[in-house]
């Protein structure tokens, strides 16, 4: 099967399976990867490609973690292919319209990040501190913006184990000359208290306004709210997983238990929890988005105006029963 | 006067923080004062006082500011000065500070079976236990349970930065009881999965709030939020009456080669403490030798606790950097 995949499609996979992909630029090659299999199909018919990009998508499900952006790219491909079979598309029609889908979420793309970047940058003033989590490059987006905007600010954050992701961020930030304190996970809760804000990227937006972010996450906001720091999720709305609309749910991945033990000794212990947890909308002050500052509970209207199909519905719900690991809905 | 050979030991020990845990430090401090105190001439009471007062001084300079040690100076300390007070003989005198040294180590010796018989209480058969770190006290708690026949299982993640979290996976799988690890991170997934969790602290204060390993707050909070009952298991050694007139922690930076190679740089600054503070409202109950209490009841036994006016004087200083 793999094998008679196009040479994109392969690639891609191999980069889930290398944990290359960040969430939201999985969403973006996952979206190229499935238009340029469209584009670059020898198929005579509508029929032929839609089976074409079904298989592309199969072999895409196969590979990847739940994160929302490529679940939703693949939404937003299948459900073109499907309206074009249904209206009767000629093959090079459906071609050209996936063309102009394609260069439409590309402006959508970059509008989006710009957008967000802007309204996060408003939550940041001068001489605030600023605590993060992990590393995420919308928040990356947020930050750099608000230091070319001239505002002086420090920013706190935490190793975020297993991967560390933020030593990354400090590292990063450190080369924009933001100043940057860093300590354990253990620590956050003393990090945390003398923050003006904290600011997280997402995975995923449920249709309930919970957060699915990196594990740790949670207790960290957590911890901001008994302080009284908002806590503020930068996400575009490509971050929204339209599947929890429809109830079904996202598959969180396991740790790896050489995530806990390197050695992989201590063979009577197993290694517990998963890599994202789930930030209840409750402990959430705001999303920052491309469509402004919302309350997470308002997401599910705007995954109301995602496309979706009854196909997609019964696909992902069997791939999602397929994952074993723990769900969030 | 030269000092007595067991004080030299124990302060060389302490100060090079060869001892164990809190609470054998304030065993191997009292025998070390009971030594002197035996061997000291005791026909002149005020030269017996000042010899023991010299000593405790010493002690003092290297004794970081544990509760279990304090209270043992203060225990003492205190003794001498009511002997003073009622113009003791140097006999008399002797006799009483040999008897409350006495019964300092049998505190000592026995609390923590009492604490782990009234915490294995908590512990129901079938229940999944998260606990924070290590503790040799906690450990005591599932070894009497599991000594009761109760089934359980043990959760408990890294504690970062010197990995604590391993040694009670590695004590649990000793005992033969059930075990699953994960990061520090995780303790917002592990800790709702639990019935029941249990630390141990290294204080107690005076208004109620409880000095854990790091990391230990944002587990408390996680657990009220959560609704799972939160112990604390601390003999009333731990209990620190120092905090009665207002003396704060001391607690020791995470060094920055915990976190980071020397390649990282500079630019980062590496901040944090290893211990941090939990208050009240999230703790079920602290479990002590004399039972279960509120930790904001803890004061009314620090009330009874024998205080030395000269060891806080003392550690005023020291809190000041007289000392």
């Amino acid at each position: 099967m793999c094998s008679q995949q196009h040479p994109a499609v392969m690639e891609v996979a191999r980069k889930f399976r290398a944990l290359e992909l960040h969430a939201a630029r999985a969403g973006r090659e996952v979206f190229e990867t499935l238009v340029q299999v469209v584009l670059d199909s020898p198929a005579r018919d509508s029929a032929a490609l839609a089976t074409e990009i079904e298989q592309a998508v199969d072999a895409l499900l196969g590979a990847m973690p739940a994160y929302a952006p490529p679940l939703n790219a693949i939404c937003r491909v299948s459900t073109l292919a499907e309206a074009g079979l249904r209206n009767g598309l000629p093959v090079q029609e459906l071609k050209t319209a996936f063309n102009e889908e394609r260069n439409r979420f590309r402006l959508w793309s970059q509008e989006a990040r710009e957008k967000t970047a802007l309204v996060g940058a408003e939550l940041i003033r001068q001489g605030h501190k600023v605590f993060t989590f992990t590393f995420g490059e919308t928040v990356m987006r947020v930050l750099s913006e608000a230091v070319g905007q001239g505002k002086a600010f420090r920013v706190r954050v935490t190793e975020s184990s297993p991967n560390r992701d933020g030593v990354q961020t400090a590292s990063a930030l450190a080369e924009i000359g933001v100043p940057v304190e860093l300590s354990i996970d253990a620590c956050m809760a003393e990090l945390i208290a003398g923050c003006d804000l904290m600011l997280v990227g997402a995975e995923a937006i449920t249709a309930v306004g919970s957060a699915v972010c990196k594990v740790g996450t949670y207790p960290a906001a957590l911890v901001a709210r008994a302080n009284n720091v908002p806590v503020y999720v930068v996400v575009d709305s490509s971050k929204f997983n339209l599947l929890s609309l429809y109830s079904i749910p996202l598959v969180l991945d396991h740790l790896r238990r050489q995530d806990v033990l390197p050695n992989n000794d201590r063979p009577d212990v197993q290694v517990e929890g998963h890599l994202f947890d789930e930030t209840p909308q409750t402990l959430i002050s705001a999303l920052v988005t491309e469509r402004g500052l919302m309350h997470p509970v308002a997401a599910a209207a705007l995954m109301r105006e995602l496309p979706f199909s009854s196909h997609l519905f019964q696909k992902l719900s069997a791939w999602s029963l397929s994952k074993e690991s723990l769900s969030v809905t | 006067m030269s000092k007595h050979p067991a004080i030299l030991e124990v302060v060389q020990r302490v100060r090079t923080d060869v001892i164990g845990g809190a609470a054998d430090t304030a065993k191997e401090i009292t025998t070390a004062l009971a030594t002197l105190i035996r061997d000291t001439d005791g026909s002149n009471p005020s030269s017996l006082a000042m010899v023991i007062e010299e000593a405790v001084t010493d002690i003092l300079r290297v004794t970081p500011s544990l509760a279990p040690p304090l209270n043992a100076l203060h225990k003492v300390m205190g003794v001498l000065e009511e002997a003073q007070a009622d113009s003791l003989s140097g006999g008399e005198t002797r006799t009483s500070l040999l008897a409350a040294c006495e019964s300092l180590l049998q505190v000592i010796a026995g609390a923590r079976d009492k604490v782990a018989q009234y915490g294995a209480e908590k512990i129901r058969d079938g229940d999944v236990v998260f606990t924070y770190s290590m503790s040799s006290t906690v450990w005591a708690v599932f070894l009497s349970a599991k000594a009761r026949g109760k089934r359980f299982r043990v959760l408990v993640t890294e504690s970062r930065p010197a990995n604590e979290g391993m040694w009670t996976v590695d004590e649990m799988v000793k005992a033969g009881i059930d075990v699953g690890v994960s990061v520090d991170a995780c303790i917002g997934e592990l800790v709702p999965q639990s019935d029941v969790v249990f630390v141990g602290a290294d204080a107690v204060s005076s208004h109620g709030t409880v000095l854990c390993k790091v990391g230990s707050y944002p587990t408390a909070l996680i657990a009220k939020a959560h609704g799972v009952p939160y112990y604390v298991a601390a003999d009333t050694l731990k209990f620190d009456p120092t905090t009665l007139i207002g003396l704060p922690w001391k607690v020791e930076p995470i060094h920055r080669d915990e976190v980071l190679t020397k390649a990282y740089p500079d630019q980062v600054s590496v901040v944090g403490k290893v211990f941090d503070e939990t208050p009240p409202e999230l703790i079920t109950a602290v479990i002590s030798e004399v039972g279960l209490l509120h930790p904001s009841a803890c004061v009314t036994l620090m009330w009874q606790m024998k205080m030395s006016k000269k060891l806080n004087e003392l550690l005023l200083k020291r809190s000041s950097g007289e000392i």
